[in-house]
């Protein structure tokens, strides 16, 4: 190592001693090694971020590319570094050095220089090896052969512990104290050890739930600054919180660096860092895209309070988490696009240009128009891709009289395998309307070949179904701008009593909630939970199934994950 | 000079590899909730054959899906080149792990969740890899290419068509009524069955 350090040291003084005018690639690689070292002692680079890259001659590299930098980064630091980083530090390092992995006869076979140049090889070669074990075993433990998991959710520990952070929970011992129930005013630190997350569970006077985050959000990419990521989080949570679970209800609130500091020492939660991205990011509890709207910034906030993924994961070829429990009952959790509208109160602003289809219609008189026209969707009543997935549609017909409904019930096959939706629109005005109707059918397929999964999907689309039938029956107000008018402002929250408002070509729909609460009971008993692990017993077993494959979790197991175990029975002796 | 011996051996062996380079698939991938997002050039003897199965990773708004053939031309051999040389260091990587740990260049740095990333001949190559620039360079290019249409879809937003195609030649048009399509907010997603997804934004409402 010093030996090493030496060579780069005395080819960075004689650089320094006669400097070329114009720098050989070898020298510029040379002046940049030398320049990482002195910009890593000096902390101009972070050690606890290894790709950090730095600019030498007019050309960018990063701390990776040196081996040499890259042993003392690796000795210093290894146990410090997050998994993710160790493991994306791993693989550059590999890369930048794969011309030292070959097998050792080939490698001294293909040494055509002197012998001391072979000799200095075989020491940096045997350097690399050391180097790439080091690192390997702060990527997958000391077995080598754990999987690397990229988010873990409910379990215990996390898989290499993250010193600095960990030692901090050093004043929180796991006993009974983290079991007693919060009395008002009162308040403790619990943590969300799968999402490397802390938060502060406080009751309120009138016996409300509070768990406060902090959230320290760090620029990456895309258009969004770190200030606008936290005041749109705030928005909506603010937004949501009314609606977010079952009485006694339960806010969540990300704090400011002044309200942390107004809070006791031992009540101040660490903070959490989420990085901001670009729109070419899927979002998840660690990293937001900047597209990221309420429902998913809502949904990946929750992850920091303990809770885990309902939904179907439908990129099983990266993620193969087919043990998933996938639940039916929309929640933020399970469904954040339909849930987070239909429990928090929403205003759109549609705009309707002069004589058009809308324009015509919401002018006129004609009730049945506008009640077929204003009509919520078969796709707005249907959970995600049910429509693509299993529904094909049929042609229209035009009708000889206006209907009485916008919307209907069809035909359904005696095995419960297809059902049909009658769905009519209208056309025409400023006075004559005329209407049109299709039968569009849905039937249950799947190419999934494990009969348990087969089974499970059959039970989804049946609750879909069952969901869009109610809908139909109750012919809700779309949501959504109708065809011929052009969609302007989107609010969550009610400008106006619910329904829909016509003045001046803007269409305003206004829609209440829905009166279902963004969480179940489990998932508050969860967050409330906390620390203690004898509590959400039925909740914490579910949930582990999130981020696993169907062939490597318990099938008995799972089968007691009933849709009520997981999201209402807290399995602690009573139901909530 | 130190390893000058060494790292011509590692440059024939490159050069090896790209003379018996038969195919080559460099595909971007990003996965979301609700679908996966693929682009993806397969690279054969003597031409490039170009699957879009979304609009998403491209440069200008561009309302087309489907299988393209490059234009002829469309430097290949260079195109090969630039790719052999990432491939050859990862397969390198990727034998070293599987001989020596029981793991794989897959394995040990799997793209950060949900991000989009590469994948050349099977290996993922995340936004944190130092080969990224280098594949994303190569994937622009192809990218830039002229391409011929041989069968997809093309939505005439004007006139808020969807025109099919198949082996050249216009088979089909629909309206467009985004029944495909998901989310309230805009981009919206319209999924067509078997061929990809659309990213349209910003388009009229449902019905």
């Amino acid at each position: 190592m010093i030996k090493i350090l030496s060579i780069f040291i005395l080819i960075s003084a004689a650089n320094a001693q006669s400097p070329a005018p114009t720098l050989t690639p070898a020298q510029k690689l040379a002046a940049a090694r030398a320049e990482a070292q002195t910009r890593l002692n000096q902390g101009e680079l972070s050690l606890q971020n290894l790709d950090d890259t730095f600019t030498s001659n007019g050309e960018e590299y990063r701390i990776s590319q040196f081996r040499d930098v890259a042993t003392a980064v690796i000795q210093a630091e290894a146990t410090n570094i997050g998994q993710q980083a160790a493991g994306a530090f791993l693989s550059n390092y590999l890369i930048e050095n794969s011309e030292y992995l070959g097998n050792f006869k080939a490698f001294q076979d293909a040494c055509t220089g002197t012998n001391s140049e072979c000799d200095e090889r075989e020491k940096v070669r045997g350097e690399v090896l050391g180097n790439i074990n080091t690192l390997y075993r702060v990527v997958h433990g000391n077995a080598g052969s754990e999987k690397f998991e990229t988010e873990i959710c409910e379990a215990n520990t996390p898989t290499i512990p993250n010193q600095e952070f960990w030692s901090q929970f050093t004043d929180m011992t796991l006993n009974t104290k983290d079991c007693r129930e919060l009395q008002p005013n009162q308040a403790r630190k619990v943590r969300a050890s799968g999402f490397g997350a802390e938060y502060l569970l406080r009751k309120t006077e009138s016996g409300k739930y509070q768990a406060l985050l902090n959230l320290d959000f760090e620029y990456e990419g895309g258009n969004l600054s770190t200030v606008d990521m936290m005041n749109r989080m705030r928005d909506c949570l603010k937004k949501a919180n009314p609606y977010m679970g079952p009485a006694p209800g339960m806010e969540l609130v990300v704090l400011g660096e002044d309200d942390i500091n107004r809070l006791p020492s031992n009540q101040r939660p660490l903070a959490r860092k989420i990085t901001l991205k670009g729109p070419e990011f899927r979002s998840n509890s660690a990293n937001y895209s900047d597209d990221a709207q309420c429902p998913t910034l809502v949904h990946e906030a929750l992850h920091l309070l303990n809770l885990c993924d309902e939904y179907q994961e439908r990129d099983l070829a990266t993620y193969d988490w087919t043990c998933r429990i996938v639940t039916t009952s929309d929640s933020i959790m399970s469904n954040s696009f339909q849930a987070f509208p239909r429990s928090v109160p929403q205003s759109v602003t549609c705009e309707c240009p002069a004589n058009s289809k809308c324009d015509n219609i919401m002018s006129s008189n004609d009730q049945i128009a506008k009640k077929v026209f204003l009509a919520e969707t078969p796709q707005e009543m249907a959970n995600g891709f049910f429509w693509v997935d299993y529904c094909t549609q049929g042609n229209w017909q035009q009708l000889n009289t206006p209907p009485t409904r916008p919307i209907e019930r069809g035909a359904a096959s005696a095995d419960s395998n297809s059902f049909t939706i009658v769905q009519r629109t209208v056309g025409g005005g400023p006075s004559d309307f005329f209407y049109h109707e299709k039968v569009d059918t849905c039937t249950f397929s799947t190419s999934q070949t494990n009969p348990v999964l087969i089974a499970e999907e059959r039970r989804r689309f049946l609750a879909q179904r069952d969901n869009i039938l109610r809908r139909i029956d109750a012919e809700p107000q779309t949501g959504k701008c109708p065809h011929g008018s052009t969609p302007g402002t989107h609010q969550d929250r009610l400008r106006g009593t619910p329904g829909a408002a016509y003045n001046n070509n803007t269409l305003t729909l206004n829609r209440d909630s829905e009166g279902k609460p963004l969480l179940h009971p489990n998932h508050v008993g969860r967050i409330i939970a906390g620390n203690c692990t004898s509590k959400a017993s039925n909740y914490r077993r579910c949930a582990s199934f999130s981020q696993k494959s169907i062939s490597s979790c318990d099938p008995a197991d799972r089968a007691q994950c009933s849709e009520d175990n997981f999201l209402r029975i807290s399995g602690d002796g009573s139901a909530q | 000079m130190i390893g000058v011996g060494v790292k011509y051996i590692f440059i024939l062996q490159i050069c090896l590899f790209l003379n018996s380079a038969f195919a080559m698939t460099l595909i971007k991938y990003r996965s979301m909730p609700e679908h996966v997002s693929i682009q993806q050039f397969e690279i054969i003897s003597n031409k490039i054959i170009f699957k879009k199965e979304t609009n998403y990773f491209d440069q200008k708004i561009d309302y087309q899906l489907g299988t393209y053939v490059l234009n002829p031309g469309t430097d290949i051999k260079e195109i090969e080149r630039q790719l052999g040389i990432v491939l050859e260091k990862i397969k390198i990587v990727d034998k070293f792990l599987k001989d020596t740990k029981g793991s794989s260049f897959n394995e040990i740095s799997p793209p950060a969740p949900h991000d989009s990333y590469y994948v050349l001949e099977g290996f993922k190559i995340g936004h944190e890899s130092n080969l990224y620039p280098d594949v994303d360079k190569v994937f622009k290019i192809l990218q830039s290419q002229e391409k011929k249409m041989l069968e997809g879809l093309l939505l005439d937003q004007k006139e808020g068509m969807v025109n099919f195609f198949k082996s050249g030649n216009k088979i089909k048009s629909t309206k467009f009524t985004m029944e495909n399509c998901l989310k309230q907010t805009l981009p919206t997603v319209c999924k067509f069955k078997n061929i990809g997804v659309l990213y349209v934004d910003p388009m009229e409402g449902s019905k």
